[in-house]
């Protein structure tokens, strides 16, 4: 008699992982050798009391096993949240503060810009000439002056009084 | 001690009192040759005027000076013709608010607020005269 356990195909064949053809074939051996057949059957044993072990032998939950899973599960969880959270806190301040804070920036760069301008320059907050005399301001920046231009004054022929050179 | 205190108050009242003058300059800007022009002023910011009239002389015919460490108003002439009162509003930091009033002889041809800056001067184009222009400037010094 062949050694069954030499034959691959008895341990396929308990373990129905063969094609039909082959499953046949080892059907026709195990007939013909009495062997074989007694062999395969004790395998079929063995692996009927197997299944029916898997469930008698499963570990009861106890009390503090149950709490240390729920421990080691409100852990997991935690340290999920923490990830997610974290990312979500720069997330979102990448995505939805970019924008005001880009403005702010800017917004602080004009202000000092203008407020460095304006330090630049004389700041005419307002004018009053009497009736027939206008006045406009401006500055010129290349010069670095504010100008107030009268218009309506009356022309003021040379006299020593206002220049005595004259 | 006491006396290192009495010295840095001393010291910061004067640098604070030290503080700002407003100058009012009258400036005759004219044209024509270099011979004819008595007493062309240096007035360090010739080149300001220059791009802002176009003339090519300036003389500074009167000038007065009014401090803006005192509240108040202040007058001074600017010649027979010409007068500015001046008073400080208010102080901000280097900046001075200034009321600026000008009267040609008793009437008033201008009043304006203004913010100083030290050394920043305003240009106040005043009346055609003889063959040029009088301009007013006033500076923070």
């Amino acid at each position: 008699m062949k050694n069954p356990e030499n034959m691959p195909e008895l341990a396929g064949y308990i373990d129905g992982e063969l094609p039909p053809s082959q499953v046949d074939r080892v059907k026709d051996m195990a007939d013909a050798n009495s062997g074989l057949k007694q062999a395969m059957e004790d395998q079929e044993a063995v692996k009927k009391l197997l299944r029916l072990n898997r469930f008698t032998h499963e570990v009861p939950i106890t009390g503090d096993m149950m709490w240390d899973r729920v421990y080691r599960a409100i852990e997991q969880e935690e340290r999920k949240f923490d990830a997610v959270r974290n990312t979500d806190v720069i997330t979102l301040i990448i995505r939805r503060f970019w924008a005001p804070a880009m403005a702010a920036c800017l917004a602080i760069v004009l202000f000092s810009a203008h407020q460095g301008l304006n330090d630049k320059f004389v700041t005419i907050r307002e004018m009053r000439t009497p009736h027939g005399v206008s006045a406009t301001n401006y500055r010129i920046p290349e010069a670095g002056v504010t100008v107030i231009w009268m218009e309506g004054l009356d022309y003021i022929p040379a006299n020593s009084s206002i220049d005595p050179a004259s | 001690m006491n006396l290192f205190w009495t010295f840095t108050l001393l010291l910061a009242l004067s640098v604070s009192t030290f503080a700002q003058d407003i100058s009012a300059q009258l400036v005759y800007a004219f044209n024509g040759p270099v011979s004819q022009s008595k007493e062309v002023s240096e007035l360090g910011y010739e080149d300001k005027l220059q791009r802002a009239f176009k003339y090519h002389h300036y003389r500074v015919t009167h000038q007065g000076v009014s401090s803006l460490k005192s509240d108040g108003v202040q007058s001074f002439a600017l010649g027979s013709d010409f007068s500015a009162q001046i008073e400080k509003l208010s102080k901000n930091g280097d900046k001075y608010a200034v009321k600026v009033i000008l009267y040609h002889f008793d009437k008033e041809i201008l009043s304006t607020n203004a913010d100083f800056s030290k050394g920043n001067p305003l240009f106040i184009k005043g009346p055609a005269y003889d063959q040029g222009l009088l301009i007013f400037v006033f500076t923070v010094k």
